[in-house]
């Protein structure tokens, strides 16, 4: 199990409203293409640039840096969501990704039939009355809840739901992107433990977040980005150090 | 890799169809009689319009009642699938920002869903089939392969539509305008011989050859060699046109939506 990332490039197209619309497009063949071609607004933004990095059997990747340093475009990259500008992402195993919480929730739904509904997104096909639906809820901690539609959860429950339901079918490679926030104290643990579990069997964790505490107690190795490029990648311990000289000479 | 893509969607043709079977479910949840409101909704528009066209237009119920049941059934599903197509991926872009999941699979949830929908209005055709005595004949397994044809120019539509609508946000309106005047101009509430010196409003139409390859089978009328021909053909074309114009938006689905 593996993630082997390779002078990645991605860029983000940012299209302006105006360039929008269909008319802008007619207007432009009107008008040979010359002149409009500025107000087009066919602008990018390189939010990954030449990264490289890699991750082994059963490590813990976290991955930091400013709000748009490009952590979640990176996850992404690597989750498949996004296609390269440049570049390789390679993935051993079988890749779970969980951004925020809840993929393709109905929130008419009650919280057993988002179960089975999220599992088919990951593709595995369940039914409500499966021994493993029973281990979910046992993990996530919703009792009577999960006969509720799950419009009336709260973030936090939401959360685990959706964290229960990615680890259950367990993948080689986990990709976890600014979810425990909502999650209480007594659920990081349960979450950690799970996740330690994981990563015994020589899976594989990446990890971004902004809460430091979660970093130090969830990963073995971090990778710092900044503006799209890697600022360092190494040792949590080495990074907690550099972080916190970073706070100091900022403030 | 927009072949992949697609090759990716029909292999995991249980997860769209769950999806679609799920989307069908949300729409009638907590409703008494749930999805039989599709049934009665076509039963009561077909009753009426036998009762009154027949009279308006000279013919017979008894021929003209089966021919308005089963032309609705079938437009109901090009007309909704093709306007539904212009949000396919913007419904789903909480799935596509998130997952790796092959996009052409959302266009494949939305013919599945109003599949569904049209097996719900069957029933209202057998009804009235029955009802009025109509003759089946051999030539009616014809529409089994017609009908397959008709699903397929569907995908291929709904693909572009979806595509372009994700990128330009003028297609959605373009395409509802352009549904409401094909809809007049189609014989769906007509019959094609009422026109007669002006059947080159049918010739252009490619609906209306859709629509002929199912209807004229179930009816137990033989299909034109002619008919045949142009479906396949728009199947062709259609297939080259959309894979390439897939293979340039794919990419940058995700991040339009």
């Amino acid at each position: 199990m593996s993630i082997r990332v390779s002078n990645l490039t991605i860029d983000l197209p940012l299209i302006d409203v105006s360039a929008n619309s269909l008319r802008r497009k007619i207007i432009n063949l009107a008008v040979g293409g010359k002149f409009m071609k500025k107000q087009s607004g066919d602008l990018i933004i390189r939010a990954i640039d030449n990264v490289s990095f890699e991750v082994d059997d059963g490590e813990r990747v976290g991955v930091v840096g400013h709000n748009g340093a490009g952590k979640t475009t990176l996850l992404r990259a690597v989750a498949g969501v996004f296609e390269p500008r440049a570049g390789k992402v390679i993935i051993d195993g079988k890749i779970t990704a969980l951004f925020g919480a809840g993929i393709g929730l109905d929130p008419e739904a009650t919280g057993l039939e988002n179960i089975v509904l999220m599992a088919a997104y990951l593709g595995m096909h369940i039914k409500t009355t499966d021994p493993i639906v029973e281990d979910i809820i046992d993990f996530c901690d919703l009792n009577d809840y999960i006969e509720l539609p799950v419009k009336v959860y709260s973030t936090g429950m939401l959360g685990r739901l959706a964290f229960a339901v990615a680890t259950s079918f367990k993948p080689d490679v986990l990709i976890l992107d600014e979810w425990l926030g909502a999650g209480d104290q007594a659920f990081i643990t349960k979450a950690n433990n799970r996740v330690t579990n994981f990563v015994n069997n020589a899976k594989v964790v990446l990890l971004a977040s902004h809460a430091t505490n979660i970093i130090e107690q969830m990963t073995s190795r971090v990778l710092w980005l900044d503006r799209g490029k890697v600022k360092f990648f190494g040792d949590t311990k080495e990074w907690k150090q550099l972080h916190d000289e970073h706070l100091s000479t900022n403030a | 890799m927009a072949v992949f893509d697609i090759s990716e969607s029909f292999a995991r043709l249980n997860l769209w169809w769950m999806l679609g079977f799920n989307d069908l479910k949300a729409r009638y949840r907590g409703s008494v009689l749930g999805p039989i409101w599709i049934t009665i909704a076509l039963g009561v528009t077909v009753g009426g319009i036998a009762v009154l066209y027949s009279g308006l237009l000279h013919t017979k119920i008894d021929t003209f009642a089966p021919y308005i049941a089963i032309s609705l059934t079938i437009w109901a599903l090009i007309q909704t699938s093709l306007v539904e197509a212009s949000s396919v991926f913007v419904v789903a872009a909480n799935v596509i920002k998130q997952t790796a999941l092959p996009k052409s699979g959302h266009v494949l949830r939305l013919v599945f869903r109003n599949l569904l929908i049209f097996a719900h209005n069957f029933v209202i055709v057998v009804f009235v089939m029955v009802l009025f005595k109509v003759k089946v004949s051999l030539f009616s397994l014809l529409a089994i392969p017609g009908f397959l044809l008709l699903l397929f120019n569907l995908t291929w539509m709904s693909l572009i539509i979806s595509s372009l609508s994700s990128r330009y946000k003028d297609v959605p309106q373009i395409v509802l305008n352009a549904m409401t005047f094909i809809t007049i101009m189609t014989p769906v509430y007509w019959q094609p011989n009422m026109i007669p010196g002006r059947e080159w409003v049918l010739h252009v139409n490619p609906f209306y050859y859709l629509l002929e390859i199912v209807r004229k089978p179930i009816l137990g009328e033989l299909v034109d060699i002619q008919i045949w021909l142009v479906v396949l053909v728009m199947s062709a074309i259609g297939s080259i046109l959309s894979l390439s114009l897939f293979a340039q938006m794919r990419g940058k689905i995700v991040h339009w939506i």
